[in-house]
Parts: structure tokens; C-alpha cells; sequence
């Protein structure tokens, strides 16, 4: 595995952390890291099954990560090499933050590059570089459950899983395209995995829904604020939900990366001054500089975004 | 097909009312009442008001628990004692067996007319246009107006309702038909159209029970006189 | 002549909520494309009866037995909650007096209609909607309504509404509380009437609760009479309103006013 660190905005070099030996590897203790391990093999054993944990209170607010955190601090080992994305990128802060905390607890190595990473810690969005067996994506849940909007109870929403009562949740569809003429669903778009539980996969766009679908890397998602972990296992079937005549599309772009010319990619619109001038960029950082540095351009190519 | 076949069998029929509410009181009207009546006949009964005639005929129909006695009708080959059957079966009998013209139509809401006259043919399962013709033949007989055939009869006069519920009575072709007062609300002309329908039904082999007021009607559809007595019954020919 | 075989079969079935309130020793059969109405006033025991045979609570004593279409007549008590609840997403109808409580309330009439579909597996978008708008069309519901919520319909549409959502996967039998009691009057009829014709048409066998007579003159081959929760008179429709045995049920038909 060669070192494919690019340069990125925030630091010219990544920093060599040391690792701080007032904390327990990891922070967390090791009987916590062992329930959650345990709660982590349940899921991949029932994929797309909410497990409950004990979600530790952790260093900073519910809504920052928790979750995620705390399955990462269960399974990262000395040996691991860790990117950490936010909206695609990893240099916005808590990203940075992140990436940084398990540098202090750990000392493992961190990284940039999707293809040097054994874990890959994100929130709403997947690497546009395609992973391979053996690498582990984390991703960040706020709400797990995909029923709660049309069911509050706990207890109820475990009896519909358990039942495999997923009506309702073609009535929101429905109901969009009654309402709108299309699914209105842009992001943490409902699956079903394996052919067997609906899951909410996290607010990544439904442009990364087909990522899902028999990715050869092991997913995990943790909630931390709710307290659930699910998983979907390297090559499971995920579906997105559709009507047979409104079937599942992933969102178009008129325009290219100004940066890279990708045509491929999810892109973020920026507005540029005043006058509303506009710009679509990859919003995966890494994968547009991987493209740059191999010698693809956009119109914009040469220029960074300030 | 006209030979003639004992459709009813009643045997020591009593019945009783017993007014709770009342302080318990109880009302003989019939008792041990028997008689036959046969296939190709019109049995009427006759003998004063309250004598229990209605009772009768609605003891023969299910509609009023007899007390005591027997009460059996035949369907096809088979006996049933109505007395003892479930309820399912004198359902089925209603349906196939036993057709019943009340004195009053009991008029459903935002039903139309010939609806009401097919809906015993529909019960059936005969399809709504055939149910609706002979619906039809029926009122056409019966000479109501045809503008009235697709209202809900709860705004006809009485004699038109009274018309209304003879169709819905003889359209199913039971073999049993009762009839309680069927032309009481009529005028002569309406009056003579029932009569045919009376005696048509008669010379086809349905056995008739009927109480009929009026004494010319009565001379001409009957076969036979059955004379209520208060509470006993005495069988004249 | 064979007798057909009930559809639903109920012996010495007893719940009750204190030991005391309820339903007690309750035996009745409920015949395929049969209606029976169940009559009492208020604390008659008339609504446990309906919790208890629609296995929303379960018995505390006796047995409720349904014809489950491979197996025959089978005890509900041995059923898992999956094929129970499945059952009553499938087989069976639950009317309930208030729209409200059985209308989702803020998603399009259309949603609500084909909930049931989506729930065994329809996936097809414009066929839902046809499903739909025909059923619209069948309850007088106007079919522009179709992608109205129910919050914007009167009490009778609402209703209307909840009977068609029940109706949609043609189940063979149906529970209704007091289908009327909460509509205007000159709303009842209406909606009584489309009851009779609905149950007539599509073959189903009904069990209606009510406290009013006349319900159960229009609607019912069947009544059941129920105080104290037990039932103290049972037969045809017309015989026990035409001639009623029970002191009870002689009571309550005196009471109804004629009009």
C-alpha cells in the first residue's frame, strides 16, 4: 500500500500525533468496547437489524457523532489507518476534530486517501472511490428508525420490523408522488436489506443509495443519541423502495466538476459573488484532487475554491 | 307440476304472548292450532279481529316464535319444522321457500322501486338486468305508473306501496306464498289485478295462506276456509 | 342438504376488565355473507364483545374459532401475532365509530385507500391510484378528492372514507362499532344504505354494534341482545323486534320512538 496522501487545504502534511497515554486506547474502556463489538456482530449477523447498545456519553454533543465515534473507538486497532470525511470532505471541522481525536487516543495513522484508509468514518455522504474487501466504512445516524415518522412507539415500530409491516412506508411514497408527481426523498432515501429489514442508510443522498448495493467493504452505522447500531455486511443485496412505474433515480447535474470535469460524481452548487455566479465542485474533496493530480480538468480547472 | 303436494303441516301451533313490562301479563291468541295445506290450493283464514290470523301467517314465516306445537314445510323433498330450525335454515327458506306480503311496506331509504321488487330475485343470484325485467312484467301488471319505478316508494301512496310489496312478494316464485291483507289499500280496478295474480299462482301449483278482508275477494281466491276461533281452532270446509 | 360451515364460531368466550365489566359466556356463529348486529345500551358489553372476537384483547375463558381458508376452522388463540395481525390486515375489517380513529388523517384519501395494498405488496403506482379512485367512486365520494387529506372531509365522508380503506383487500368478515353513531342523522341513512349494498355486493359477513334498533332492522339477518354482558336474546332480526322474548328486549323495543 503505497502512501497517497495529496495536499489538502488545511495542512500541507498530516500531523504525527501522539497518542495521549492518559486515556484507554481508543477512549473508551475495554468492557464497553467489548459490548459494543458484540452488539456489532449481532448486526452484521442480521443485516439491516437495529441492535440497541449503551451509548457512553462521549466528549462532545449528541448530533456531532456520537455514534459513529463510538463504533470506530470498538474496532479500531493499532494497526489501523483512519480517514475521517464530512460532506465528502475532510477538512471541514468536524472532520478535522474527529480525525484528530482518535489520533490522540489511539496514535493510529490517519489519512486522506480512501485507498490508504482500513476505516473510513463519515458523515452524508460515501467515498466516490469504490472500496475493497477488508476496508470498513462508519457511518454517522442521527434517526435510525425509518418508521418513526408514521409511528412514535418504540414498541410498535419493533413489532413492525419484527413482522416485516413495511405498508407505510410506501404510503409516504406514494403520498410524494401524489403530492408532488415525483418521491421527494433526496437523502437517507429507505432501503430494504438483504430482502429482509428496511433501514434508513444515513443522510447520505440517494446518490450514494446504489454504493449500498453488494459493496464489497463492511458497512457499520451507529446512533449515538438513540443508541442503535446496524450494519450491512460486504456484498448484501440493498434495494432502494420504489413503485414499478416510478422506479429509483439518482439525481443529474447539467454541469461537470468545474475543477476536475467529472461527470460521475455528486457535486455541491457554490455560489460565487453576489451576482449568483455559480459553480458545481465534487463534493468528495479527495476523489476531485485524485482526478487533478491524474491530469483531468473542468472548466475551472487550476483555480481553488477560496 | 300441479299435483298436488302437502306444503305445511302444523300441528297443536299455540302461541302466547307474555308482556314483561307489563307486569307480566299473558295474551293467548292461538291455540292448538293444526292444519294442512297443500300445493294448487289458497287457504284463507278467517274469523274475527284478533282471533290471531296475522299471528298465523307470521308464525308460518318465522317471524313470531310459536309456543308450542309444530310447524313443518317442505322444501323439495325435504321436511323442516320450523319451530326447531336454526336460523340459517329458515333463512334459506325465506329465500327459496317461503315468500311473505306484510300488510306494510317496510320502505328502505333511496332504494328505487324495481330494485326493491328484484332485490328477492338478486338474493338469489340472478343477475340485475333479468331481475330487473321481470321487476318490470310485474308493476307493469300491477299498473303502476312507470314514472315511479326508479323512486324509492316512502313517498307513495298507500295503495302503491301496497303494490309495490305484492311484486317483491310473488316476483321470487316461492312455492309457499303468505299473504296478510293484500288488498286492503286498493281500489276495484287494483283489486282484480291481484285476484289474477292470486289465482294465476294458485293454477301453477304454489300453495297460498291468505287473510283477506274484503269478502269478494276472499269468495274469489279461495279454495278453502280455515275459522279461527279466540285462542282454538276449528277446520271447516 | 349440507349446512354451510360459520365462518367465525364463539363459545362460552368471556372478558372482562375488573372482574365484573365485560363480556361473559358469549356463544354465537357468524354465517358467510351473514350480518349480525349486536344490540345494547351503554356497559352492555356490547364493544368488549367486539374487542374480544377481533382479538384485540384476548378472552379470559371460552374460544373464538375462524374459518382460515386452508386450515378450516381453527382456535385464534393458537395463532401467532404475526398471522393474527396479518389476518387483520387481510381477512378482516375494523370500522370504528370515530373516522378518526382509523383514518390517517394526514395523508391523501388515496394513501389511505391503498395503505392496505402497499402493506401486501402492490408496487404499482398508477394501479394503486385506480384502485382507489374506483372505491371513491363506489363510497359517492367525488374522485377529484382523491389526494385530499380526510382532515379537509365531513364526518360522513370521513366515514365513507374509513370503510372503503377496510373494504379495499375484500376481506370476508367485518367488525363495526357503532358505524353511525357519531353522524347527523340524515348522514346515517345514507351511509347505511351504502352498507347494505356494499355487504350485499361483496359477499361479506358483518358483526355490527350498536345501541340503535333501527341499524339493526336495516343492516342484520341476525341480533344478538346483550345487557349485563351477557346476551339474554338471539334469532332473526325481525322475530326479536317483532317479537321479543326477553323482558330486556321487549324494554328496549317499546322504548323506540315511532316515528
Amino acid at each position: 500500500m503505497t502512501s497517497t496522501d495529496m495536499p489538502s487545504f488545511a495542512s500541507a502534511t498530516q500531523a504525527e500525533v501522539v497518542r495521549d497515554p492518559h486515556y484507554n486506547f481508543g477512549y473508551l474502556d475495554e468492557s464497553t468496547k467489548r459490548m459494543l463489538r458484540r452488539a456489532l456482530l449481532k448486526a452484521v449477523a442480521i443485516p439491516g437489524y437495529q441492535v440497541p447498545f449503551g451509548s457512553r456519553e462521549m466528549p462532545l454533543p449528541y448530533g456531532w457523532g456520537t455514534g459513529g465515534i463510538q463504533v470506530t473507538a470498538a474496532i479500531i486497532g493499532a494497526g489501523d489507518v483512519l480517514k475521517v470525511i464530512d460532506q465528502g470532505s475532510d477538512d471541514t471541522t468536524n472532520a478535522i476534530n474527529i480525525r484528530r481525536f482518535f489520533a490522540r487516543v489511539t496514535g493510529v495513522r490517519t489519512t486522506e486517501s480512501t485507498r490508504a484508509a482500513s476505516i473510513v468514518q463519515t458523515r452524508h455522504r460515501i467515498p466516490e472511490t469504490p472500496l475493497r474487501e477488508g476496508q470498513i466504512v462508519v457511518f454517522q445516524v442521527p434517526i435510525p428508525e425509518p418508521l418513526r415518522w408514521l409511528e412514535p412507539s418504540e414498541t410498535e415500530t419493533r413489532t413492525m420490523h419484527a413482522l416485516a409491516e413495511y405498508g407505510g412506508m410506501h404510503v409516504k411514497l406514494y403520498e410524494d408522488i401524489a403530492q408532488h408527481g415525483h418521491i421527494a426523498t433526496t437523502y437517507d432515501y429507505p432501503v430494504v436489506v438483504n430482502e429482509r429489514y428496511m433501514m434508513r442508510p444515513s443522510p447520505i443522498p440517494k446518490f450514494d443509495n446504489p454504493k449500498l448495493d453488494n459493496n464489497p467493504a463492511l458497512m457499520l452505522f451507529g446512533a449515538g443519541r438513540e443508541k442503535r447500531v446496524y450494519a450491512v455486511p460486504p456484498y448484501t443485496r440493498v434495494k432502494s423502495l420504489d413503485f414499478q412505474d416510478h422506479p429509483f433515480t439518482v439525481e443529474k447535474w447539467s454541469d461537470c466538476c468545474a475543477l476536475c470535469g467529472s461527470r460521475d460524481s455528486y457535486l455541491d452548487e457554490i455560489i460565487l459573488d453576489d451576482q449568483g455566479t455559480r459553480r458545481f465542485v465534487c463534493s468528495d474533496t479527495e476523489y476531485c484532487a485524485d482526478r487533478q493530480a491524474a491530469g483531468h480538468g473542468g472548466p475551472a480547472a487550476g483555480e481553488y475554491t477560496a | 307440476m300441479t299435483q298436488r303436494h302437502t306444503m305445511i303441516e302444523a300441528r297443536g301451533l299455540s302461541k302466547l304472548f307474555t308482556l314483561h313490562n307489563q307486569g307480566g301479563i299473558t295474551l293467548p291468541v292461538l291455540r292448538d292450532v293444526s292444519f294442512d295445506a297443500a300445493s294448487g290450493e289458497c287457504l284463507v283464514l278467517s274469523g274475527p279481529s284478533g282471533t290471531g290470523k296475522s299471528t298465523l301467517l307470521r308464525c308460518l314465516y318465522g317471524n313470531y316464535l310459536a309456543t308450542s306445537g309444530s310447524i313443518r314445510v317442505r322444501d323439495g323433498d325435504d321436511w323442516t319444522d320450523l319451530t326447531r330450525a336454526p336460523e340459517q335454515r329458515i333463512l334459506q327458506l325465506r329465500r327459496d321457500v317461503i315468500g311473505y306480503v306484510s300488510q306494510f311496506l317496510r320502505a328502505i331509504p333511496r332504494v328505487a322501486t324495481l330494485d326493491v321488487v328484484a332485490d328477492p330475485l338478486r338474493q338469489r343470484g340472478v343477475a340485475i338486468a333479468p331481475a330487473r325485467e321481470r321487476a318490470a312484467e310485474l308493476l307493469e301488471r300491477l299498473r303502476l305508473p312507470r314514472r315511479l319505478w326508479d323512486l324509492p316508494p316512502a313517498t307513495f301512496s298507500g295503495g302503491e306501496q301496497q303494490r309495490v310489496n305484492i311484486a317483491r312478494g310473488f316476483i321470487g316464485g316461492h312455492p309457499l306464498l303468505l299473504l296478510d291483507e293484500p288488498t286492503a289499500s286498493l281500489d276495484a280496478g287494483n283489486r282484480e289485478v291481484v285476484v289474477a295474480l292470486i289465482r294465476d299462482a294458485v293454477a301453477a301449483g304454489r300453495c297460498v295462506v291468505g287473510i283477506f278482508h274484503d269478502d269478494a275477494v276472499r269468495d274469489a281466491v279461495a279454495t278453502r276456509v280455515l275459522a279461527l276461533e279466540p285462542a282454538s281452532a276449528a277446520l271447516q270446509e | 342438504m349440507t349446512a354451510p360451515a360459520p365462518l367465525l364460531s364463539v363459545r362460552g368466550m368471556t372478558h372482562t376488565w375488573d372482574g365484573i365489566h365485560g363480556c361473559r359466556d358469549i356463544d354465537f356463529d357468524l354465517y358467510p355473507g351473514e350480518v349480525l348486529c349486536v344490540v345494547g345500551e351503554s356497559g352492555s358489553g356490547k364493544s368488549t364483545l367486539l374487542q374480544a372476537v377481533s382479538c384485540q384483547v384476548a378472552p379470559q375463558a371460552g374460544s373464538v374459532r375462524y374459518d382460515l381458508r386452508e386450515e378450516g376452522l381453527t382456535d385464534l388463540a393458537t395463532l401467532s401475532s404475526a398471522r393474527l395481525r396479518l389476518l387483520a390486515r387481510t381477512d378482516w375489517g375494523f370500522v370504528r365509530q370515530n373516522a378518526r380513529d382509523g383514518l390517517r388523517m394526514q395523508v391523501s384519501a388515496g394513501a389511505n385507500i391503498a395503505e392496505r395494498l402497499m402493506a401486501v405488496g402492490q408496487r404499482h403506482y398508477g394501479g394503486l391510484r385506480e384502485v382507489a379512485g374506483n372505491w371513491l367512486h363506489k363510497m359517492e365520494i367525488d374522485v377529484g378528492r382523491l389526494d385530499d387529506a380526510p382532515a379537509s372531509f365531513s364526518g360522513g365522508m370521513q366515514q365513507r372514507l374509513q370503510i372503503a380503506r377496510n373494504l379495499v383487500t375484500h376481506p370476508r368478515m367485518v367488525f363495526m362499532d357503532e358505524p353511525t353513531a357519531s353522524l347527523d342523522v340524515s348522514v346515517q341513512a345514507r351511509l347505511l344504505d351504502l352498507l347494505r349494498q356494499l355487504v350485499s355486493d361483496l359477499g361479506l359477513a358483518a358483526i355490527v354494534v350498536t345501541h340503535d334498533l333501527a341499524v339493526a332492522r336495516l343492516l342484520a339477518h341476525r341480533t344478538l341482545v346483550m345487557r349485563g354482558g351477557r346476551v339474554v336474546e338471539s334469532g332473526l332480526t325481525d322475530q326479536i323486534l317483532d317479537d321479543p322474548q326477553h323482558p330486556y328486549t321487549q324494554l328496549l323495543v317499546s322504548s323506540i320512538l315511532q316515528s
